[in-house]
C-alpha cells in the first residue's frame, strides 16, 4: 500500500485539470488564448462521460454548445446514416454557440467509453459580459471554423453538381 | 458498466431529491419564499454591476461586495428621507380610517340603490351589509396585521440580502455543481431552460421595477404638487400595484379616487388626480414599455389575467406579483420539453 502510494500518481486530481487545459490549448477555438485565459475557460467547462452507444445529442433537439473529445470517439449520424467518426481532440456542435435557437442538425453518439469537454453558450455569454477580450478571441475563431466548414460544403456541392 | 449506471442513478436521485427538498423548504419555512423572491430581484438588479466590476479586473468577492455595500447605503439614505414621511402619513391615515371606511360604505350604498334597484329590498339589504363588512374587514386588516407584517419584514430584511449576496458570489459555482448531476439525456435541455428562464426573468424583473419606480415617482410628484393628502402612501401603493400587469394600475388608482370622493373634493381636483394617474401610465406606456418591451415575456393578455387571478387566489398580493415570471418560466419549460419529446417539432 505504502509502496503503491510512492509510485502512484498522487496528483491525479490536478491531472484532470491539466488534461482539460491541454485539450483546450490544442483546440482551434481557444488557440488565441493566453495560459491565464485558458485557466478561466477551464473553470467554466463541463466534463461529461458517455457509455458506448449513448447519444450525446439527437438531430432536431435544442443545442447549447460545443464538445471537445478528450477520450474515446463519437459517431455523427444524419437521418440514420453515418456521416463521420470523430476521434480524440476533434470537436463538434460549435454552431450552437452562435445560433439564436440552436437546433442540432445531426445526431452524435458515443462509439466507446467517451469523455467530452463541453463549452456552452450561457458560459460564452458570461465570458463576453465579464471579459469581452476573451469573448472576441473565441467568437473570431468560431466564425473562422464556421466559414471553413461553409467553404468545404460549397466545394462538395460544386463537385457533386459537376458529376 | 453496471457501476457507471449505478452512479448515474444515484446522481439523478440526488438531483431530484435536492430539487424537491429546496422547493419544499422554500414553501414550508415562513418568510423564505418572500426572501428568496427578493434575493432574486436583488440578484438581477446587481448582476450587471458585478459583471462590470469583474470586467475591470477586480476579484469576484470585491466586485460583489462593492455594489452590494453601495446600494445598501443608497437604500439606507433613501429610507432616512422617505420612511419618516411615509410613517407620518400612515399614522394620519390610520387615524382617519373610520372616516374613509364610513364614507366608502355610504357611497357604495348609494350606488347600490341605483344600480340594483331591480332587486327585491331584502336582497339589496343583504348585499349592502356584506359589501360594507368586506370593506371594513380589508381596511382594518391592513392595520391590525401591521405589527406581524413588520416583524416578518425584519426577518426578510436580513435574510434577503444575505441570500442575494451569496447568489452573486457563489451562485455560478453552485449551479455548476447542481447541473453536473443532471443525466446526459437532459443535460443540454436543462442548461437551455436555465439560461432562457434566467434571461427572461432578469429582463422582466428589471423592466417591471423601473416601470414601478417611475410610475410611483410621477404620482408622488403630481399629488404633492396639488397638495393632496397621503401623496407618498398613495404613490408607494400605486408603484407596488403596478408590479401586477393589467390589473395593477387599475387597483392602484382606487385609494386616490376614494379619498377624493370621501373628502368631497371639487371635480377639478378629482380630474387632476385622474390625470396624474393617467399621465404616469402614459409615460410608462410610451417611454418605458417600448424600451423594454422586447425583454417582457410574451404572454397573451387573457393568459396574463387568468394567471394573475390564480396567483391572487393562492398567495394574495405576492402571488399576483410573482405569477407572471412563474407563468413565463412554466411556458418555456413546457414548450422546450414538448419539443424535446417530439424530436424537435415546435409547439404550435
Amino acid at each position: 500500500m505504502s509502496l503503491s502510494l510512492f509510485w502512484d500518481n498522487i496528483f491525479k486530481k490536478d491531472r484532470r485539470v491539466w488534461t482539460i487545459q491541454e485539450a483546450l490549448k490544442k483546440n482551434i477555438v481557444f488557440k488565441d488564448l493566453a495560459p491565464r485565459e485558458i485557466n478561466q475557460i477551464q473553470a467554466i467547462t463541463h466534463v461529461r462521460s458517455y457509455n458506448p452507444g449513448e447519444p450525446i445529442f439527437k438531430q432536431g433537439e435544442v443545442g447549447v454548445g460545443m464538445y471537445i473529445i478528450s477520450k474515446g470517439s463519437v459517431e455523427i449520424m444524419y437521418d440514420d446514416n453515418r456521416i463521420t467518426t470523430l476521434k480524440e481532440d476533434d470537436f463538434f456542435g460549435e454552431l450552437a454557440l452562435v445560433e439564436e435557437r440552436g437546433i442540432r442538425t445531426a445526431t452524435a453518439i458515443a462509439k466507446e467509453d467517451t469523455q467530452l469537454i463541453g463549452f456552452f453558450k450561457p458560459d460564452l455569454i458570461q465570458i463576453m459580459n465579464q471579459t469581452p477580450e476573451i469573448g472576441v478571441k473565441i467568437l473570431f475563431r468560431v466564425a473562422q471554423v464556421i466559414g471553413a466548414r461553409l467553404h468545404e460544403t460549397t466545394a462538395l456541392v460544386k463537385t457533386q453538381q459537376r458529376n | 458498466m453496471e457501476t457507471i449506471h449505478r452512479i448515474r442513478r444515484i446522481k439523478l436521485w440526488f438531483f431530484l431529491f435536492s430539487l424537491a427538498f429546496s422547493v419544499f423548504l422554500i414553501f414550508w419555512v415562513k418568510n423564505l419564499l418572500v426572501s428568496v423572491f427578493l434575493a432574486f430581484v436583488g440578484f438581477f438588479l446587481l448582476k450587471p454591476f458585478v459583471d462590470f466590476l469583474v470586467r475591470q479586473g477586480l476579484s469576484r468577492l470585491v466586485s460583489t461586495l462593492f455594489p452590494f455595500l453601495f446600494f445598501s447605503l443608497v437604500f439606507f439614505g433613501i429610507s432616512l428621507i422617505v420612511f419618516p414621511t411615509l410613517g407620518t402619513q400612515v399614522d394620519e391615515l390610520k387615524g382617519e380610517l373610520p372616516k374613509y371606511v364610513e364614507g366608502t360604505q355610504k357611497m357604495l350604498q348609494s350606488w347600490e340603490s341605483g344600480l340594483f334597484s331591480f332587486l327585491p329590498a331584502e336582497s339589496k339589504q343583504r348585499f349592502g351589509l356584506e359589501l360594507s363588512q368586506k370593506v371594513q374587514q380589508i381596511a382594518q386588516s391592513i392595520f391590525t396585521d401591521l405589527p406581524e407584517n413588520l416583524l416578518s419584514s425584519l426577518t426578510v430584511l436580513f435574510l434577503a440580502p444575505f441570500l442575494c449576496f451569496f447568489m452573486l458570489l457563489d451562485g455560478k459555482e453552485f449551479y455548476r455543481r447542481m447541473i453536473s448531476t443532471v443525466p446526459n439525456a437532459y443535460f443540454e435541455l436543462s442548461m437551455y431552460l436555465q439560461h432562457q428562464i434566467m434571461e427572461q426573468m432578469g429582463g422582466f424583473i428589471r423592466a417591471r421595477l423601473v416601470e414601478s419606480i417611475l410610475v410611483g415617482f410621477v404620482i408622488w410628484i403630481g399629488l404633492a404638487v396639488i397638495q393632496f393628502p397621503y401623496a407618498l402612501v398613495l404613490a408607494v401603493f400605486a408603484a407596488l400595484m403596478n408590479l401586477i400587469p393589467y390589473l395593477g394600475p387599475l387597483i392602484g388608482v382606487i385609494p386616490g379616487i376614494l379619498i377624493a370622493l370621501v373628502n368631497q373634493e371639487t371635480n377639478t381636483v378629482t380630474s387632476y388626480i385622474v390625470f396624474i394617474y393617467l399621465l404616469a401610465q402614459l409615460i410608462d406606456a410610451l417611454v418605458i414599455v417600448p424600451m423594454v418591451v422586447a425583454r417582457i415575456v410574451n404572454l397573451h393578455p387573457v393568459t396574463v389575467v387568468l394567471v394573475v387571478m390564480v396567483g391572487s387566489q393562492t398567495m394574495g398580493i405576492l402571488g399576483m406579483i410573482i405569477s407572471i415570471p412563474v407563468a413565463s418560466a412554466v411556458k418555456i419549460i413546457y414548450a422546450s420539453i414538448y419539443q424535446h419529446i417530439t424530436d424537435g417539432k415546435p409547439l404550435t
